[in-house]
């Protein structure tokens, strides 16, 4: 097979391991070539820019610019970048922010057994690609309220173990609003209580972990 | 005159009696009722910290699981699937590719281990140069890996200054898994000849300093902080920060890099005390 028609492939993660596994994968199909590797968002991009890949596999939880923005960031300037998501997550708010952002194909890691090659293949032809299990934890809550930004941002400060005093003083606002952002937190996930809303919300990918 | 007054004085005498009986009950009454809220609040507000503290934990142990356990394992799935694709026709390749594998899984248990605060250190505090100079043995078998740890293993060696003051649990576990970090980044990244472990027990402040003598950070790590995989400086930074410690970072290019992590001795040390007391007959 010449380098010319194999399928030129970027692998966006920030753990080697991984990395190093879809590596060894990817090395047994001939029509298939890893030109390069990153470890950030910011990297991503810069290593779009050198390779200009066919394909970029792309990791959503990462220090510094996330995968959600790389892909914002790759299809602004390439507007015909295919990017596959292949995430540790399945969370519905997460998915439908990579697919907003642009991407053409949501996998999860866990649940891959013999589909990553196929779906580079696929999507290199031009297809998009939701797996079942995202497909279904976004159908399970197409109807539900979502949260408003400022209350993914006091989530997250729960989930960094602040009280509601704190929350109020770090993002400037009255202790009693804090109190009423958290209990409307905890009616729109159904949540009994503040641990249980930050399990929810980061199983279904509203906050990062 | 002196009748009204002998009569008012025996008229006013009880009330003062009185009073003076009632006033002291009052006062203590009211100080005791006072207590009893400001204790009541300080429950309610332990009370509340505990539950903050444990959704932190929570969250760490989530984010760690997932940094370590669960994208090794990832990464071995792929690996292992590459290998079941080799199977068929080139063997040698895919016999290769489980070593690796097995390898890695080795690895992903090790770092869950941790993750889950199973920390390898252990029961004394005076054990932390032990359990540092462990960390050689555990990072050299990957250097006998094909494929990515190809290097040569560098020497490993732990100095230690002072006498060994037990730590603070704590605090003792961050500093290891702090260290491990380091060391871990020395012997993977720096391509060093030696990777050196000093701890320094000092008066006043405990030190430990991981220095190789490899090819220094990238400046772009330097500058932003993180490279690939683990959780890198910035962890190292936030994990120190969070008790107490200082973390300070020095590398040049082709000629090492040394972190240096400082913890006040009231911070650091279990028995603040005895660690001066150490301090001055070592002096003496």
């Amino acid at each position: 097979m010449s380098e010319k028609s194999s399928i030129r492939i970027l692998c966006v993660d920030d753990h080697p391991l991984l990395l190093d596994g879809i590596a060894a994968l990817i090395g047994t199909e001939p029509q298939m070539r890893l030109v390069a590797e990153a470890s950030s968002g910011v990297e991503a991009v810069r290593q779009f820019r050198a390779t200009l890949p066919d394909i970029t596999l792309m990791d959503l939880q990462m220090r510094g610019m996330n995968g959600v923005d790389a892909i914002g960031a790759i299809r602004t300037e390439w507007p015909w970048a295919k990017i596959i998501v292949l995430s540790a997550f399945g969370g519905d708010a997460m998915a439908q922010r990579a697919l907003k952002a642009g991407a053409q194909a949501y996998l999860l890691k866990g649940l891959v057994r013999g589909e990553l090659l196929d779906t580079i293949r696929l999507v290199h032809g031009g297809a998009k690609w939701i797996q079942a299990e995202v497909a279904s934890s976004i159908a399970a809550h197409v109807a539900d309220t979502a949260l408003t930004d400022r209350e993914v941002e006091v989530l997250g400060l729960i989930a960094h173990g602040k009280s509601n005093k704190l929350i109020a003083h770090n993002l400037s606002i009255h202790e009693e609003t804090a109190k009423t952002h958290v209990k409307h937190i905890l009616a729109k996930l159904h949540a009994n209580d503040r641990t249980h809303a930050v399990t929810l919300a980061l199983r279904r990918g509203i906050i990062p972990l | 005159m002196l009748p009204i007054a002998s009569l008012t004085g025996r008229q006013v005498t009880p009330v003062v009696e009185y009073l003076c009986m009632i006033l002291p009950v009052c006062v203590l009454a009211v100080a005791h009722l006072l207590r009893v809220r400001s204790l009541k609040q300080q429950l309610q507000e332990s009370l509340e910290q505990r539950f903050e503290d444990r959704i932190r934990e929570r969250t760490r142990i989530a984010r760690e699981l997932h940094d370590s356990l669960l994208q090794g394992f990832q990464g071995m799935m792929f690996r292992l699937e590459a290998v079941r694709r080799l199977l068929p026709n080139r063997p040698e390749k895919a016999a290769d590719q489980l070593d690796v594998a097995i390898d890695a899984g080795l690895a992903a248990i090790n770092e869950g281990r941790q993750a889950v605060g199973e920390r390898r250190v252990s029961g004394l505090g005076t054990d932390l140069p032990q359990a540092l100079a462990d960390l050689g043995s555990e990072f050299e078998p990957d250097s006998q890996l094909p494929g990515n740890y190809r290097d040569a293993a560098p020497d490993f060696r732990v100095l230690v200054q002072g006498c060994a003051i037990a730590l603070k649990p704590i605090v003792r576990d961050e500093v290891c898994c702090i260290a491990r970090e380091a060391v871990r980044n020395s012997f993977r990244h720096a391509r060093a000849g030696l990777v050196e472990v000093e701890i320094v027990f000092a008066e006043g402040t405990f030190t430990v300093r991981v220095r190789d003598d490899g090819v220094g950070l990238d400046p772009a790590v330097l500058e932003h902080g993180y490279r690939k995989g683990h959780w890198g400086l910035p962890g190292m930074r936030e994990r120190a920060l969070e008790f107490g410690g200082e973390l300070e970072v020095w590398s040049q290019r082709n000629a090492g890099t040394e972190i240096e992590l400082k913890i006040d001795a009231r911070i650091a040390y279990a028995h603040r005390l005895r660690a001066l007391f150490m301090g001055i007959a070592r002096e003496n």
